[in-house]
């Protein structure tokens, strides 16, 4: 399994690639783009600088370094429209990625991809979550379309991957295990993330009230009223790290593109540490305790169905 | 200008009488929430009683959603009146895949417009970005192109956004719908409803629980706008009187959130 890494510089590039992250995706936001469109309408799904290679320069730099240390570099352009003002640019954009030497694409627009594959037959597609690709009618769907990974949505069981790779040979998949959990389904939300603080609105505080007074409807309340305020920075799937190998995932993905360095190169290492016991044979029960070992020794919780990618496998006795 | 009426269950029915001509029934973000054989035979009885055409509207699916979806359109009659509405690619594919030659729509889902609330603050954004932010997956004549040339779709939806729609020229032949007044928002698969105390159970045994009502959300944070939680999914209310966009020849009504 690959370790797919979020990076937005060259020295991180560089870092993360010394430390075992194969693959590393990165956004980029020419500055022509953000003068007509600002971060309201980026090219990806981010809506800070943070998340952004800010011009064509650093973009090749990123590239350049991730080469040198064996990674390669894909591209996040995953918008999951682009309106008709913004087609012009998005294809410079796309011309810019590879001439600085982008390896693929991370992209979720049926028009981009059909745009891309037309100009360029041989370029490399990758299938954003925010496609919300989880059934084999949908990974046929986007390999006619030139797809040739998908990157699973985040709230999907141990047994829907299980299910949707079984009825998909041929597909890859790609699935997140670390860190920016969502509350709702990336691919179907349309929140706009773009508060300064980054309290965005699937976890700002509501006041919840049920339309009919019965024991569902407060208990679905209080379910909802769990992610107020909370900071799902923290999520985590690494204990389901042996069952994902197993089904065949290619990538273990990272979230957080314009996050501290120090928490990108931790996951890395991580994961690292955590595919070699795979590959040493570790049993699935012993593998488990050690991940969650490794997670609760660095993360700022137990494990919490909020904060876990896979909530069918926390033990009963910590839910 | 057809008008169709949505609704999620048998409760909810129109009363006889009223002036639509199309029924929508089922679910746009719950293939647990689609309706089982009988109650789509009911639905369909209770469409033709009132002299309505009927649309079963289809939620995004996992692999067992699927597999779920595809045996009810199996059970629709044979009518090329009798439409899906599609709100995943994968049905899509798969439908046709298996040579079934019904009428499908490709639903609000999939046609990706940014209803969230922060867009209607446009601030000092610029105005390429407030006219992109009016936009939808139909701006890309190529995907128009490629559900209509490969897959035989012919009608595509839109939400009523709040800060506006922009309805591009499309192909002779293709037709626009459009929804009021509750925009879908958000969705999880992480169902509060489904919430047994510990974790969410997505085990697929889900008993419909939130047929029993919605959840109203009132920011805390000054200035943001109520949600409703209907189901799985958060619908924003925005209702208008104004003349539906041109492109336009239906109009989907929505007496209360589709759940």
């Amino acid at each position: 399994m690959r370790i797919l890494c979020p990076v937005d510089s060259a020295a991180e590039a560089t870092a993360l690639a010394g430390l075992g992250a194969n693959e590393l995706y990165g956004g980029y936001l020419p500055g022509s783009w953000a003068e007509r469109f600002s971060l309201a309408a980026p090219p990806n799904r981010r809506t800070f600088a943070e998340a952004q290679i800010g011009d064509a320069a650093a973009l090749r730099r990123v590239v350049a370094a991730a080469h040198a240390g064996g990674a390669e570099f894909f591209l996040t352009v995953n918008s999951p429209l682009f309106a008709r003002e913004q087609q012009q640019e998005l294809l410079a954009l796309a011309v810019e990625a590879r001439d600085a030497g982008t390896d693929a694409f991370i992209a979720a627009d049926p028009g981009f991809i059909l745009a891309v594959r037309e100009r360029w037959p041989g370029a490399r597609i990758h299938l954003s979550t925010l496609a919300d690709a989880a059934n084999h009618g949908a990974a046929a769907f986007w390999r006619r379309l030139g797809v040739e990974r998908i990157t699973l949505p985040r709230h999907l069981s141990l047994g829907a991957i299980a299910a949707l790779v079984a009825a998909s040979p041929g597909m890859r998949f790609d699935a997140f295990v670390l860190y920016g959990q969502c509350p709702n389904d990336e691919g179907q939300c349309t929140f706009s993330h773009d508060h300064p603080a980054r309290t965005w609105p699937c976890v700002q505080r509501y006041r919840i009230e049920p339309s009919a007074v019965c024991g569902p409807a407060r208990r679905a309340a209080a379910a909802l009223d769990g992610w107020g305020g909370l900071s799902r920075a923290d999520a985590c799937g690494l204990c389901a790290l042996w069952d994902l190998a197993r089904l065949g995932i290619d990538a273990a993905k990272i979230v957080g593109r314009g996050t501290p360095t120090e928490r990108k190169t931790w996951a890395v290492g991580a994961i690292a540490d955590l595919l070699a016991l795979i590959a040493g044979g570790i049993g699935r029960d012993a593998f488990r305790d050690r991940a969650r070992a490794l997670s609760r020794a660095r993360l700022s919780h137990r494990c919490s169905p909020y904060l876990c990618y896979f909530p069918e496998l926390i033990p009963p006795r910590e839910a | 200008m057809e008008r169709a009426v949505f609704v999620a269950g048998l409760d909810r029915l129109p009363p006889p009488g009223q002036r639509y001509d199309r029924l929508y029934f089922g679910s746009e973000f719950c293939a647990w929430r689609l309706p089982d054989e009988r109650e789509l035979r009911e639905a369909l009885a209770a469409a033709a009683d009132r002299g309505l055409r009927f649309s079963l509207v289809t939620p995004f699916l996992d692999e067992p959603g699927l597999t779920r979806a595809l045996a009810l359109v199996g059970a629709l009659p044979q009518d090329p009146a009798t439409e899906v509405v599609a709100n995943d690619l994968g049905l899509i594919e798969a439908l046709r895949e298996a040579g079934w030659g019904g009428t499908l729509v490709a639903g609000r889902l999939l046609t990706r417009q940014r209803r969230g609330p922060g867009f209607q603050s446009f601030g000092d954004v610029p105005p390429a970005a407030a006219a992109a932010l009016r936009g939808s997956a139909l701006d890309s004549p190529a995907f128009v192109e490629l559900l209509g040339a490969r897959y035989g779709v012919k009608r595509f939806e839109l939400d009523d956004l709040v800060q506006g729609v922009v309805v591009p020229d499309l192909p002779a032949g293709v037709s626009l719908s459009l929804y009021r007044p509750y925009l879908l928002v958000t969705a999880t698969r992480n169902c509060p409803w489904i919430f047994d105390g510990q974790t969410w159970d997505r085990s697929g045994n889900c008993g419909r629980p939130c047929r029993v009502g919605s959840l109203s959300l009132t920011p805390v944070q000054a200035g943001d706008r109520e949600l409703i939680m209907g189901g799985c999914a958060q619908f924003l209310e925005h209702r208008s009187d104004d003349p539906a966009p041109a492109g336009i020849n239906r109009m989907i009504w929505q007496p209360g959130v589709p759940a």
